[in-house]
């Protein structure tokens, strides 16, 4: 699951349920998935790996890269 | 006519050669322009014409100046020249004697880019078919760059502040010189090899020459071979190198680059707050919408108050009996005063009746009905019922009573 395909998933469900005309039960398990992958998206954006800057050295290993100083 | 006017084409023409021979500013003169109609005599002499966008002029070389020249001009190549200018009188045109020719370096990069730009098209490098989709929310990209400069700089800092959980690695190169281009095209190779959305290649601005690398064929070819899409952002906004044509998306500057490969994280944030308050409002809606409908019938006065029910249906009945216990005694009234009459109509027609008001009949001692005067015997017994019992009694005659005279 990518951050692209949840979003497009959430807004498709959110789209369907704003139409009407859906069963509450079907409207209810909408909800769930729609909760889920709200969550997905959130936590894609704000979940942070470890935030890294890299430069591939001579030696052809990664080391830690800064523009300051 | 005075024919001493005239004066001939040969005269015309040596006078125009005398002019110009003698204007200073024609004898020595350095141009700039693109060769055309090139010929190379077979006596060593070059004949040519120079050329810029909106005019030309005939040129020559000859052999002894010309021997000692660097290169071979042809065609389309840019040239810097100096020489003089003179008329050959046999045409009556003037041209360019041309004493030295250097290549015109600025002029020939344009014709290689041009001619690079062509073929690489022609070859389907620059087509849009092949471009590949940068990815929305890339979580590592790689940089081909130098290591130094603003351009790295202003990528980072421009990363940074769009997206701090995005991860770069830098794959430095050369970006000016002989060696950058084969440097650049080496480094996009090798990131090949490493987990990567996107790759940012590109520099700060210069000078055409400073940006050459990005023109050259190598790099164009490691940017078309690459299986991550490629965003080039050469510093300068208003020519494009042949790198911003091979990219899969070209961007006007580093930063550019940078805002282009990222987006705003917090942007995103809103955009999934939006759509997540838009699920929320719609489903308390949808459950409200169930509830009201809900409450409806659970307030109904079926559900509500269910014995109105069967009083009603006790009322029903009961207002029934009643009216059945109605029908029923007003039938039995009638039916009852139809008897009485009946048997009063009775009494009336009773024989007792008729015996009480003095009536009497006569039977025969068996009991038989007489009516009539056959129907006894003289001397027979008969008994004459009257009111309270019979009497007994002989017939002693009878007398027939003429129905003549009983009319």
């Amino acid at each position: 699951m990518t951050f692209e395909s949840s979003v497009k998933e959430l807004e498709d469900i959110v789209r369907k349920l704003e139409a009407g005309d859906v069963e509450l039960d079907k409207a209810m398990e909408y909800f769930k998935r729609g909760i889920e992958l709200s969550k997905f998206c959130h936590d894609k954006l704000t979940t942070a790996e470890e935030s890294v800057h890299m430069i591939l050295a001579e030696n052809g290993n990664l080391m830690k890269f800064t523009t300051k100083g | 006519m005075n024919r001493d006017l005239y004066v001939s084409v040969s005269e015309l023409n040596k006078y125009i050669k005398a002019k110009i021979k003698n204007d200073e500013a024609l004898m020595n003169v350095f141009i700039r322009g693109e060769i055309s109609n090139f010929k190379d005599h077979f006596r060593g002499h070059y004949y040519f014409s120079i050329k810029d966008e909106g005019s030309k002029v005939d040129a020559v070389m000859f052999a002894t100046k010309n021997k000692n020249l660097k290169f071979k001009p042809c065609d389309g190549m840019k040239v810097l020249v100096a020489g003089y200018v003179d008329v050959y009188e046999v045409t009556g045109s003037y041209q360019i004697y041309v004493e030295f020719m250097e290549e015109d370096g600025l002029g020939n990069l344009y014709v290689k880019f041009e001619q690079l730009k062509e073929r690489l098209a022609k070859e389907g490098l620059f087509d849009q078919a092949h471009k590949r989709t940068i990815p929305k929310l890339p979580t590592r990209i790689g940089i081909v760059t130098a290591p130094t400069g603003a351009a790295i700089r202003d990528i980072i800092s421009t990363i940074e502040r769009r997206n701090p959980v995005v991860q770069t690695i830098l794959f430095p190169t050369l970006v000016q010189g002989d060696e950058a281009a084969e440097s650049i095209a080496r480094q996009i190779g090798v990131a090949q090899n490493y987990d990567i959305d996107v790759i940012i290649i590109g520099r700060g601005g210069g000078s055409i020459e400073d940006l050459w690398a990005f023109n050259e064929e190598i790099v164009a070819r490691a940017i078309y071979n690459s299986r991550i899409p490629v965003i080039s952002a050469v510093g300068h906004e208003i020519d494009f190198t042949i790198s911003d044509f091979v990219a899969d998306l070209r961007a006007p500057t580093p930063t550019g680059a940078a805002e282009i490969a990222v987006v705003n994280v917090s942007d995103l944030l809103r955009n999934v707050g939006q759509i997540n308050t838009r699920l929320i409002i719609c489903v308390k809606n949808i459950i409200n919408s169930h509830n009201i409908k809900l409450k409806a019938l659970t307030n109904s006065r079926v559900l509500l108050k269910p014995m109105e029910m069967y009083a009603l249906k006790q009322q029903k009945l009961d207002n029934l009996l009643e009216r059945l216990w109605i029908v029923f005694s007003n039938y039995n009234d009638t039916k009852a005063k139809n008897l009485d009459s009946l048997i009063d109509k009775l009494n009336t027609l009773s024989p007792l009746n008729s015996l009480k008001r003095g009536y009497s009949f006569t039977t025969t001692v068996g009991g038989r009905l007489v009516k009539l005067i056959e129907d006894v015997k003289i001397g027979e017994q008969i008994a004459v019922q009257v009111m309270d019992g019979k009497i007994i009694a002989t017939v002693l005659g009878w007398d027939k009573i003429n129905k003549e005279e009983e009319r």
